[in-house]
């Protein structure tokens, strides 16, 4: 699912690292090979450029539309950071 | 004698392979880790120098920093060097360990050199967490926890550690403070690495090197950084805070001095003909990407430079960030984008059917 | 009564064996990058993860239907364990091979995120062995006598082999850049 409680493994200097309000959507682009679908099914945040590898307008993903997206990647390049 | 944690905290000394990151966090993440350690003296930029000087004339400090850095559990400490180069032979010969770097541009980068001393290939990786805390390579396979320093950074550690912290905030400004090693190469007359610091005029590092009073243009950090034009750099001293308005930073500091006689529309083009052929083709963006974006820059030489090719080379470009595994495509996107801005008039003549260097050479330069 | 389980035994196969067809050309439009852009794409790739799951109905239905009928004797561990029956040994054990393999794929694809990629692929990738072996199987059982049964299997094997074929020819340029630039010296 997404980053729920902070990964302890990220305290530094005493310090927890904080989890980030919203997980972002982000695209493992060594894993990405331009299928699309993130386009398809996210079209007001993603498009294609002209080779059909995404550009991520809007990382800012309702994590419903993001779970979608990750499981219909047949890649499997979405995450949520 | 005093926690090398907290000389480093005290003395603020940033990373100086070019990202610029707190040592102090990267040294005490990978105590608390056990990582391992590749200390990298690989020079990967165009144009770079100042890791071999320091494995030539600082060889003893930096072993004495990377043990400082990898602390008295006994981490392996391994010295990343391009295979066949004169610092892989003095690193050999002094008994180190060292991890032989196939010559390639990404191969030098962070996650390209953990990936090879994992047994992989040196391409970089998909960093999803920074791997001090391990990870995984492309294949899913798990890989330990390994941080990357670059060779001077080393260097300085051994530096604070031996005069103090007060030392090394006497040099340079607040903002970035301490001895900074500059290359400076091209057009002049001494080529070499100055040991200087944050603050110094550019005119004095170019006039140390005793630059060919003739040059227009000048290139700041290599393909990743910045074309700017000699006479505003003069005017700037050696700092990130300055270099910003280039969109550049002192970086993993070199200054090459472009050569008057030769159109630098044209240096441009064989900087990104040689990006195009570096990619590790990894990533759809960059393996298509880069290589059409120099097609496209190619054509700006080629032809006539229409805003219509200008606006092609400013679109491809602006598709490079962020949209790759590793930075290569943001520093090349970054180094056309300033290129574009200060070869404007240059651009501007060349769409008039004349190039400015020909009256220095007499010499139509497409190579 | 038995009659009817041999009736639908037979016809769920069939129709387990078109909808495999099926999944199997939709899997490879999707691998081979033939898949539109647009909202087709994810069309077809639902109905790739639909298709299957309806697939694993049949398959239930006609494996437990063959199992349940007495009028060739196969029984439960034969529908699990390959080449254990004793009617028809070799046809049969086909089909639980298949069917074993059809698991497989559907249960590592929905653990997928939870698995290691590599695994996911490994499996997946069986899906061209496990097709050729459901089709076989379907085939030699007891199709003689009916030609549309026969018909129908020959159809679905036409269209799958032919979907092979495609797939085994396709370039598509993401593949063949990582390859070409895999050549060079990157150790």
């Amino acid at each position: 699912m997404s980053a729920a409680a902070p990964d302890p493994r990220t305290r530094t200097a005493g310090r927890t690292a904080a989890p980030s309000r919203h997980p972002e959507l982000r695209v493992d682009r060594i894993a990405c090979t331009g299928h699309g679908m993130c386009a398809s099914l996210l079209p007001r945040q993603v498009r294609l450029d002209e080779w059909g590898y995404p550009v991520v307008d809007d990382a800012r993903v309702s994590a419903a539309d993001g779970e979608v997206a990750i499981r219909f990647c047949p890649a499997r390049a979405l995450y949520w950071a | 004698m005093t926690d090398i944690l907290e000389l480093l905290d005290a003395a603020g000394l940033t990373g100086r392979g070019g990202a610029a990151f707190s040592t102090a966090v990267k040294v005490r993440a990978a105590r608390e880790e056990g990582a391992a350690v590749i200390v990298n003296a690989c020079d990967g930029e165009i144009g770079a120098a100042k890791d071999g000087y320091v494995v030539e004339h600082h060889l003893a400090e930096l072993v004495h920093g990377a043990e400082l850095v990898a602390s008295s559990r006994g981490r392996k400490v391994r010295y990343a060097a391009h295979r066949g180069s004169a610092t892989a032979s003095t690193l050999r010969r002094a008994g180190l360990d060292v991890l032989e770097t196939p010559a390639r541009y990404v191969s030098s980068e962070e996650t390209a050199l953990i990936s090879l001393a994992s047994g992989g290939l040196a391409r970089p990786m998909t960093k999803r967490k920074p791997f001090v805390y391990g990870g995984r390579d492309s294949d899913g396979r798990a890989v330990r926890p390994t941080v990357v320093l670059n060779a001077e950074t080393v260097w300085r550690v051994a530096q604070v550690a031996t005069h103090g912290p007060a030392w090394f905030r006497s040099i340079g400004t607040r903002e970035e403070p301490g001895p900074r090693l500059v290359t400076v190469t091209g057009a002049v007359q001494h080529p070499g690495v100055l040991d200087t610091e944050a603050g110094t005029p550019i005119a004095d590092l170019l006039d140390a090197a005793a630059a060919d009073s003739r040059a227009e243009h000048l290139v700041i950090g290599g393909l990743g950084g910045v074309l700017a034009p000699v006479a505003a750099a003069r005017a700037l001293a050696w700092s990130t805070a300055e270099l910003a308005q280039f969109g550049g930073s002192v970086g993993p500091g070199i200054i090459d001095v472009l050569d008057p006689h030769r159109c630098p529309v044209a240096v441009v083009d064989s900087y990104l003909a040689f990006a195009a052929g570096e990619s590790a083709g990894q990533c759809g963006p960059c393996m298509f990407g880069v290589p059409a974006l120099s097609a496209a820059w190619a054509d700006l030489l080629d032809h006539r430079p229409t805003p219509a090719r200008v606006e092609i080379v400013r679109a491809r470009a602006g598709l490079l960030p962020n949209r790759g595994a590793c930075r290569f495509p943001d520093g090349v996107a970054r180094f056309t984008a300033s290129a574009l801005q200060t070869l404007r008039p240059h651009l501007n003549a060349h769409r008039d059917g004349r190039c400015p260097s020909e009256r220095t050479s007499g010499v139509r330069s497409r190579a | 009564m038995n009659q009817l389980l041999w009736y639908v035994s037979r016809a769920t196969g069939l129709v387990s064996l078109v909808l495999l067809t099926t999944v199997l050309v939709l899997g490879a439009v999707t691998s081979g990058r033939r898949a539109p852009h647009g909202e087709r794409a994810t069309v077809v790739m639902g109905l790739h993860r639909w298709l299957s799951l309806g697939m694993v109905v049949f398959l239930g239905v006609h494996v437990g239907t063959a199992v349940a009928e007495t009028y060739v004797s196969i029984d439960a561990i034969s529908a699990v364990i390959p080449f254990t029956s004793s009617y028809s040994t070799l046809w049969v054990g086909l089909g639980t091979l298949a069917v074993d393999l059809i698991i497989a794929v559907v249960v590592t694809s929905w653990l997928r995120l939870r698995i290691p990629e590599r695994a996911w692929r490994a499996v997946h990738l069986t899906s061209y062995a496990l097709w050729p072996i459901a089709l076989v199987h379907g085939f030699a059982m007891g199709t003689a006598s009916e030609p549309l049964l026969r018909a129908v299997t020959v159809a679905c094997g036409l269209v799958g082999i032919g979907t092979l074929a495609w797939r085994a020819n396709t370039r598509h340029a993401d593949a063949a850049r990582r390859s070409d630039v895999l050549t060079q010296e990157w150790t």
